[in-house]
């Protein structure tokens, strides 16, 4: 392949075009006439009008956006912490009861020794675990309602939202910019 | 727009005040359009692209450092949005382009808008070039991208590169190339008119 065949240094030409790098060699001086020639062309075949209509329409919008109150964004950590807290006290509440219940008596001595008290304990225990159950329904079904609230509010367009400002901000970011463009340049 | 009322505009908006984005809006908003329906070659989504880069300018402004030139930073955005929105579509498929013709000359697009004709549709009519959009259709996604972003926003090549993430010589072959590609397209459509 002669020099003349050689494929032109882009990047050498690039840097020329945004007005900083090394003199360009003829050839590579022709491509970037070349290519400046080819911008004005596309200038002209481009022409940039929104209508006015559309400009309104988005305005509006935007203008909604500005007067709607800002809903208070809570990050991903504080919904895991909330959801792992809301988990770790249903298990709390759970053994809590488990463990709190009277030890239950061997029925053969109880009616060994008194069948009134025999009846009396048989009409009482499902009384009380009704009322242990009752109460650990109740509980729980304040922890799920909590725990669905969490969920709507954060599903996945919170998560999302989340990621794609770290994202945004990443790039906008001119340190980022700099850092990243070293790197491929 | 002058540097200074530029500043006040992007401040007035940073403060919160409708006027500063409305003037933003008007500043940019059809350079903003053209790049999106030149990037997508769909009005319907150029104007849904639109609201969505002004809302993303209401969320992010207040971290826009005043130091960087507010254009280069509100394509960025711009171009961000396109890439997503083009990734999107590619993973989920399309069974046709608009602008496709059937084999009795009529095409989706002209469907569509007949169907549901805003407004305007006559006044982007007017000024569509058709034979543009159909050339600019035959280029791959991001030569496209490089090309529309490169003539609405002004960047450099190496921003559009550090945009597009990659290298900056690949950037500039890319729209030299994709700009050959097009005359040479519409040099052809002009001779079959002929």
């Amino acid at each position: 392949m002669t020099s003349t065949e050689r494929q032109p240094d882009w990047e050498k030409i690039a840097q020329s075009l945004d007005g900083s790098g090394e003199p360009l060699s003829p050839a590579e001086a022709k491509v970037a006439e070349q290519t400046r020639d080819d911008l004005a062309w596309l200038g002209e075949q481009m022409p940039a009008k929104a209508p006015h209509e559309v400009l309104l329409r988005v305005g509006a919008k935007m203008s909604d956006a500005l007067a709607a109150p800002a809903r208070p964004k809570r990050s991903i950590r504080t919904l895991l912490l909330g959801s792992t807290a809301a988990a770790a006290a249903v298990a709390a509440i759970v053994l809590t009861i488990l463990m709190g219940r009277p030890p239950a008596q061997t029925p053969t001595v109880v009616a060994l020794t008194d069948e009134e008290a025999v009846a009396a304990f048989v009409a009482d225990e499902p009384n009380a675990i009704d009322i242990q159950m009752d109460l650990l329904d109740e509980q729980v079904a304040t922890l799920a309602a909590d725990l669905e609230l969490e969920s709507a509010i954060s599903s996945l367009d919170l998560e999302m939202d989340a990621v794609g400002e770290q994202i945004e901000n990443f790039w906008l970011d001119p340190l980022a910019t700099e850092l990243v463009g070293d790197t491929e340049l | 727009m002058e540097p200074s009322e530029l500043q006040a505009c992007v401040r007035s908006a940073k403060a919160g005040r409708q006027e500063g984005y409305q003037a933003l809006l008007a500043a940019y908003g059809q350079r903003l359009f053209g790049y999106f329906y030149r990037a997508t070659g769909d009005r319907h989504e150029a104007e849904d692209l639109l609201g969505e880069v002004m809302l993303r300018l209401v969320r992010t402004l207040s971290r826009y450092d005043e130091r960087g030139r507010f254009e280069q930073w509100l394509f960025r955005i711009a171009a961000n949005i396109v890439r997503d929105r083009i990734r999107r579509r590619k993973s989920t498929p399309t069974p046709a382009s608009l602008s496709a013709e059937s084999p009795e000359g009529s095409n989706l697009m002209d469907t569509v808008a007949d169907r549901d004709r805003p407004v305007d549709a006559d006044i982007v009519a007017k000024e569509t070039n058709v034979g543009l959009m159909a050339a600019l259709e035959t280029l791959d996604a991001t030569t496209r991208q490089m090309i529309v972003l490169r003539h609405f926003s002004g960047m450099s090549f190496a921003e559009i590169a550090s945009v597009m993430e990659c290298p900056l010589g690949t950037a500039l072959a890319k729209v030299h190339r994709g700009i050959k590609t097009l005359r040479k397209t519409l040099e052809r459509q002009e001779t079959q008119t002929d």
